[in-house]
């Protein structure tokens, strides 16, 4: 599969990996180098990275997310491409760099450059590399929820939804509110968590009641919210990443629901 | 109004525990959201209406001393008052002076936040006034003592059953075979009550949704009618509003009715809208005989001046709170003063201080649902974030969370001492991972765990193992 | 002699410029505030309203049903006193209305239909009234209404029953017309310094609240029966 990326000179792409990514669910930054490699890009993992900032920004600590940001960029602002399998990361170097940066007339103007080069990892496939479609099989009933700094920062909702269905075996049904939050919001999980868990039950309830196999979304953080309330409602229910799903990364969904709705009773 | 903003956290918490309320909250979604989206798609200008409509408001904004100046001289030629009040307490005075003046013994109001804002009710009755609400949803929560949960569905926190119950309690004469199990009948008797009101009142209070200076006219807007009776029936009429209220023309005012209901209650249009300048005249057969104007400062120069000045562009439809997860869980009252919901998380801040107001900026998962909806294109979470700045830099944020995150944001400034660090950690949370009853004996986040099950790392980290795929390449 | 302190007004004006960063005679603002207040100019208009006439009235009328109420059609307006007797028939109404003293109204046969008419504001004893608009607006279904003696405001909200007519060739496609056509009338009428009535009502369907668990229940303050009659000839 010849794509138009690999006609040009071969896009050198840093991989942010996003820390995650990196403590919890290292398949999906695996996934991600191989989506990127099948695509085209050269990829690379910077070993000079580790958090985005958002944490800190979103506490009100922006002296800390600035100095996380300065470090990022400099690790990053060589390739050609910046690329995070996490809308979250990605909108927070896209979109909330050259904000913290504002007063800076200097950094202001690297991150300004930066931030035309980052991209969340499906929009960066569909609409940089233009993949149409993947070469992959899940045999599974599964559902996408719209992860909230994706859709809503970065426009990411038709993209995931237009691979996805490039995957063979996979049957894709929509939830009643695909793109209302899960209820993680990073700290606001611990530091609210009970009206986060009001939140995630609502969105448990929606994904229960299609009755899927698998729930795939694009940023482990809500994955890791959503997961960990359906493991505590004792539902089998299982949770990918897109990137796992495109790449062929999954392993193995139970699909022991949907032989259960085979069998006659 | 005394803010409780302070015990949001309690009170979020009594809410979330509250079944009656929760039941009265599946109506937001199931009303307000579906219908918001209906009306949206019905008209494909919509978007470029409300960028039309920030545009009108940032401009008058921009210009908002000369048209309030030339807003009063239209409300003066057409014979009506104006006055100024700095102050929320400026205000009430004010009020209660024209009150007295008019030998006012039953006062009768349409709904207005502004007047909440400022606790109209509470100074009109110590001065001996008699306060009526007129809409019913306003109605029903001055008969039980409450305050607005919403601002444009002030009830909306309440069941069928409950509004039955009140009824009952507060209208003892009521034929106790009278039936009043449907919305229906608590409304045809609502109505009764109030009829009986709006024709003995001396005094009409309405809030504005704009004004407009080309006119001098106050723009109102009801479903239920009761405010045109409340400025066409009694002899005196005041306007209760916030100087941002200003819009420069009647087309400037059109265009943002037509993304008002809309966005609001999901209706084209509200059923009625009414300009209105000045007193009755000559000819007139009905109307009120003096009509006065009091516009209202209480923070709005101050929040012009600051970096929340895109606040002000707010023409109070309730779009963001009924699309934000949050209020959808909790409620208003949780909010602890006027205005709940993400516009209250940014206004509540500016009035009661960011010590008392801490919570509310910081209770929110930025999703971005409210600036999506939002008609005027208010950055709410953007907002919501200098808020969050603010109570940092006074070090009104927790010693736990601040340690916390000075201790991560040192690993991640060294990547070294990070990765060295999760190679340490990994393994550990990986044994609490897998074996739930261990994690009592961490330091794990509560507010997680109470609720969710710990998330189980996969193995080594994704840097590692990165490194050694590529040193396998590289053998290769 | 004692500072004279700054009245709320000045104070407040003071702190909007200081906000601004705006001085008291600035030309160049000033300029731009009268040029946008004498010109009023429109913004956009949604194309729903672009319309040819029959389509309009068909729109206005299909958007008020939508809208609670119910909407009839007589060739002129001669036919009026037939088609309210009609109404008031089919709702069990008794045949009184009340209604200002707009001319169309004067030398129609109201006897004939059997129905008596009285003329003036309403106190809340009148339980039908009869207005006429100035304009209907298709694009939403809406009904513009005027104050004075024509048209007292009174009968738009008091009665149960409101029975509004409206001319077919007022029928229009969006409020900016309407509005036009209101401001022209007003100034051949000096009405005011503004330049428009007192109070202009826009009513677009029959009073309601969904203020009980969002259920819509007609007739809360306002009229709980709004019937419009659309007049093809006048």
């Amino acid at each position: 599969m010849l794509n138009p990326a690999q006609t040009k000179s071969t896009a050198s792409v840093g991989l942010f990996a996003t820390c995650l990514v990196d403590l919890i669910r290292p398949n999906v930054g695996l996934s991600a180098a191989r989506l990127l490699e099948d695509a085209g890009c050269t990829v690379d993992v910077p070993s000079r990275q580790s958090c985005c900032g958002q944490p800190a920004y979103n506490m009100g600590e922006a002296d800390g997310a600035r100095e996380l940001a300065r470090m990022t960029i400099q690790s990053f602002e060589n390739y050609d491409y910046v690329v995070a399998p996490s809308g979250s990361c990605a909108g927070m170097l896209k979109l909330h760099y050259p904000a913290l940066f504002a007063d800076d007339p200097v950094w202001s103007k690297r991150a300004q450059a930066f931030s035309e080069k980052v991209f969340e990892l499906v929009s960066f496939l569909t609409d940089v590399c233009n993949v149409r479609s993947v070469d992959a099989k899940l045999d599974c009933r599964a559902t996408y929820h719209d992860a909230c700094a994706g859709l809503r920062e970065l426009g990411v909702r038709d993209q995931p939804r237009h691979l996805l269905a490039s995957v063979k075996g996979l049957e894709l049904l929509e939830l009643k509110e695909p793109n209302s939050c899960c209820g993680f919001g990073g700290t606001f999980s611990v530091n609210y968590g009970d009206i986060s868990n009001a939140i995630v039950e609502k969105k448990a309830a929606d994904i229960l009641s299609l009755d899927v196999d698998l729930l795939i979304g694009g940023d482990v953080g809500c994955l890791m919210n959503i997961e960990g309330k359906l493991r505590r409602q004792g539902q089998t229910t299982q949770v990918r990443h897109v990137a796992e799903v495109l790449a062929g990364q999954a392993g193995r969904i139970s699909t022991r629901r949907a032989h259960n709705r085979e069998k006659p009773a | 109004m005394k803010p409780l903003s302070h015990k949001f956290r309690e009170n979020a918490g009594k809410a979330l525990d509250n079944p009656t309320l929760q039941t009265a909250l599946k109506n937001v979604p199931e009303g307000f959201v579906a219908k918001r989206a209906k009306a949206r798609s019905k008209l494909p200008e919509f978007d470029a209406l409300t960028e039309q409509a920030q545009q009108i408001k940032s401009h008058a904004l921009a210009y908002l001393d000369l048209y309030l100046e030339a807003y009063e001289k239209q409300v003066k030629a057409s014979g009506g008052h104006v006055h100024w009040a700095g102050s929320g307490t400026d205000a009430c005075n004010i009020i209660s002076g024209i009150c007295r003046d008019a030998g006012a013994r039953l006062v009768a109001k349409s709904k207005s936040m502004v007047t909440e804002e400022i606790a109209l009710n509470a100074h009109l009755e110590a001065s001996g006034f008699e306060v009526i609400e007129t809409d019913l949803g306003e109605y029903l929560i001055q008969i039980r003592g409450e305050v607005p949960s919403h601002i444009i569905g002030p009830a909306i926190h309440l069941t069928k059953e409950q509004i039955v119950d009140d009824f009952r309690r507060i209208h003892v004469d009521l034929p106790t075979d009278r039936v009043l199990d449907e919305p229906e009948s608590i409304v045809n008797e609502a109505r009764l009550i109030l009829r009986d009101k709006f024709l003995n009142a001396d005094v009409g209070i309405t809030g504005a949704n704009f004004l407009v200076a080309e006119t001098g006219a106050a723009v109102i807007v009801t479903n239920e009618g009761n405010a045109d009776l409340v400025q066409t029936l009694p002899e005196v009429h005041i306007v209760v509003a916030t100087i941002e209220k200003i819009v420069p023309t009647t087309e400037d005012a059109t265009t943002i009715l037509r993304v008002l209901a809309r966005s609001a209650t999901g209706q084209e249009i509200s059923t009625y809208t009414t300009f209105t300048s000045g007193p009755r005249r000559e000819s007139d057969p009905d109307g009120p005989r003096e009509t006065h104007v009091i516009l209202i400062d209480n923070g709005r120069t101050e929040l012009l001046a600051s970096e929340f000045h895109e606040v002000l562009r707010c023409i109070r439809c309730g779009a963001c709170m009924n699309h934000c997860p949050v209020y959808q869980s909790v409620g208003g009252h949780a909010y602890g003063w006027t205005y709940p919901g993400p516009i209250g998380a940014v206004l509540t801040p500016s009035h009661v201080g960011i010590r008392e107001g801490y919570h509310l900026p910081h209770a929110s998962s930025f999703c971005g649902a409210c600036e999506e909806v939002c008609p005027m294109g208010i950055p709410l979470p953007a907002l919501m974030r200098r808020w969050r700045n603010r109570a940092y830099g006074e070090g009104l944020t927790s010693l736990r969370q601040r340690l916390a995150m000075k201790t991560w944001l040192w690993f991640a400034k060294r990547p070294r001492a990070y990765h060295f660090a999760t190679s340490i950690f990994i393994p550990v949370f990986r044994m609490v991972g897998r074996r739930e009853r261990l994690a009592r004996f961490l330091p794990l986040p509560k507010g997680w765990v109470r609720h969710r099950a710990f998330p189980l790392p996969e193995g080594s980290t994704f840097q590692r193992q990165w490194k050694r795929r590529r040193a396998g390449e590289v053998q290769q | 002699m004692t500072d004279h302190p700054l009245s709320a007004r000045d104070r407040i004006l003071g702190n909007v410029r200081a906000a601004l960063k705006a001085t008291e005679n600035d030309n160049a603002r000033t300029f731009m505030v009268q040029k946008r207040l004498k010109l009023h100019k429109r913004n956009l208009i949604p194309s729903r309203a672009e319309l040819p006439m029959e389509s309009k009235v068909r729109l206005f009328q299909t958007t008020l049903e939508g809208q609670s109420a119910s909407v009839a059609k007589i060739a002129a307006a001669d036919a009026l006193p037939g088609a309210v007797a009609q109404y008031l028939a089919s709702q069990n109404l008794e045949k009184t209305i009340r209604t200002g003293d707009d001319p169309i109204f004067e030398g129609l046969d109201w006897d004939g239909a059997m129905i008596t008419r009285s003329i003036g504001a309403t106190a809340g004893d009148d339980p039908v009234a009869l207005s006429m608009a100035n304009y209907g607006v298709c694009e939403t279904g809406t009904l513009f209404l005027t104050s004075g003696p024509r048209n007292p405001t009174s009968l738009s909200f008091l009665p149960m029953t409101h029975i509004i007519a409206v001319n077919e060739r007022d029928i229009v496609g969006s409020y900016e017309e309407a509005w036009d056509g209101i401001r022209l009338a007003s100034d051949m009428e000096r009405r005011g310094a503004s330049g428009l009535p007192r109070t202009v009502n826009l009513i677009s369907g029959a009073s309601r609240t969904g203020d009980i668990e969002q259920t819509i229940i007609l007739g809360a303050h306002g009229p709980k029966n709004l019937h419009v009659i659309i007049i093809g000839k006048a």
